[in-house]
């Protein structure tokens, strides 16, 4: 019975990682496709975000499933409803990754309001806090949930700091408006994204501990 | 046995059954995993990417950004090998030295066909420019810094761009010698911007702007009359806080990104006491900046 329970935890980890796996595909690419101006590359993050959401529900599915046919109580149950919630905040992540591959697709038809320099730079942190996230969840390591969390404070501050710049813009000449808010979106949806990996991240240490993030 | 696996530059994963059999030190660096937590459990675990997971299914070879490095990934069945791939940084770099030299040779060339024929005066001119960006060049080559060609700007330029964002900056004191900056204007204004309102948010007022020449530095700072600080290199490390601003709202990485942008040119930032006041701010170096 255990094995059985134990086999199926690891499948559900391993769907739980291949869904992380996805939106962090988008979320490289979606970065990749606003710095290069490559519409054909936010058109693929865009498709993608399909499979993500088809992700979503067969683990719920799967979930589901596991619990009505092996009951499982304390870190088991803790693990499975981790991962039924997660996959809600993932789902919203790769949403996100999608919204900025669409604004991609808006200013690659422009010259750049400037040579991306934090922006690119937030990207590579949401990649960090993925491979954070995928880490806690396949090795069980709090450590990395921890690490999670910290950068998303980082994150934070980016997107003050890239506010701020993009205000500049805006009060300094009024031609750039619509690009800056273009931009500032941008700046929201990686913002966002990073929120939804903290909420995982603070699940996941649920699970682990059984308690609250203080 | 397991010490000449463990020393192998190259990574490799063993698998059967799509579960993992064994993995050595290398291939568990470059997957950023823990070998006792993930050997018998199914690929993904360790993989956590779906190309990859392809790959050692199918077999083949790729260069995959693997979290956050490139890396050279040949799969055969049962194994996946795994290893760096500086190779593609390094013609990365290159092609970028060629794109930043092709522009400021050409104009050096341009300058040096109407040289003969001009005046002592703006031949002079001419040369100090001629100077200023062999001398980019160089640095270039030599370190490989990143400074694009700025034509000279006195500081005062950025004044009323910084009143506008920041308007307690409309009593900051400019104490700044009269040179002229080569330095990307976008980048200086960035660190000025989190220098003047780290001292009106922690500091205590006059806040002032002082700059100076020191040898081949120009050094550019703001100074408030905070209190004395115990560490100011600390102060650095992204995340800090001093213990006026532990209440206040905000970053701790302004100071961090004022480092990261200062030596992205070549400078460096700095906190000291100077007399009864807080400093912080930043150098240049020789070739970003202009006497008079």
């Amino acid at each position: 019975m255990r094995q059985a329970l134990e086999k199926e935890i690891q499948a559900v980890t391993g769907r739980f990682l291949e869904m992380v796996a996805a939106v962090r595909e988008m979320t490289a690419e979606a970065t990749e496709a606003l710095v290069k101006g490559d519409a054909e590359l936010a058109q693929k993050v865009i498709k993608k975000d399909r499979e993500v959401d088809e992700l979503e529900l067969a683990i719920e599915d799967e979930v589901i499933a596991a619990i009505a046919r092996h009951q499982p109580v304390a870190s088991d149950l803790r693990f499975f409803i981790t991962i039924l919630k997660a996959v809600t905040d993932l789902e919203r992540a790769g949403d996100y990754a999608a919204h900025v591959a669409e604004d991609a697709l808006l200013l690659a038809q422009e010259p750049p309001l400037k040579k991306y320099v934090l922006l690119p730079q937030v990207g590579e942190r949401l990649l960090e806090m993925l491979d954070e996230v995928a880490k806690a969840v396949a090795e069980r390591d709090l450590g990395a949930a921890r690490r999670v969390l910290e950068l998303d404070e980082d994150i934070d501050d980016m997107y003050e700091q890239l506010t701020r710049e993009l205000f500049t813009y805006m009060l300094e000449d009024p031609r750039t408006l619509s690009k800056a808010l273009t931009l500032l979106r941008v700046a929201r949806s990686y913002e966002r994204l990073g929120d939804h990996l903290e909420n995982i991240a603070e699940r996941v240490f649920y699970w682990l501990t059984g308690k609250l993030v203080s | 046995m397991r010490d000449v696996w463990d020393a192998a530059f190259e990574g490799v994963l063993l698998h059967r059954e799509g579960r993992i059999e064994a993995l050595n030190a290398a291939a568990a660096r470059l997957l950023g995993v823990e070998p006792e937590r993930v050997v018998g459990l199914p690929l993904i675990h360790a993989l956590r990417d779906r190309r990859l997971l392809r790959l050692s299914e199918a077999g083949g070879e790729a260069v995959l950004e693997v979290r956050g490095r490139r890396v050279r990934a040949r799969a055969v069945p049962g194994a996946l090998f795994l290893i760096e791939a500086p190779e593609d940084a390094e013609r990365e770099a290159l092609e970028r030295l060629r794109h930043e030299l092709r522009t400021p040779v050409a104009a050096i060339r341009g300058l040096l066909e109407v040289l003969p024929g001009l005046e002592p005066q703006e031949a002079a001119e001419v040369l100090a420019v001629l100077r200023a960006e062999s001398e980019r060049l160089a640095r270039l080559v030599e370190e490989g810094v990143y400074a694009p060609a700025v034509p000279p700007y006195a500081l005062d330029a950025l004044r009323p761009r910084i009143e506008r964002v920041l308007p307690e900056a409309k009593n900051l004191r400019w104490a700044v010698p009269g040179v002229r900056l080569r330095v990307d204007p976008d980048a200086l204004f960035q660190i000025l911007l989190n220098l003047i309102e780290n001292a009106y948010r922690h500091g205590r007022p006059p806040v002032r702007l002082v700059g100076g020449v020191k040898g081949e530095r120009f050094f550019l700072e703001v100074q408030d009359r905070g209190p004395k600080i115990d560490d100011y290199e600390a102060l650095f490390a992204p995340g800090a806080r001093g213990a006026q601003s532990a209440r206040a709202r905000g970053s701790g990485l302004g100071l961090a990104i004022v480092r990261r942008i200062a030596r992205s040119f070549g400078g460096d930032a700095y906190g000291r006491r100077v007399g009864d006041a807080n400093a912080f701010g930043v150098w240049l170096p020789p070739e970003l900046w202009l006497r008079g």
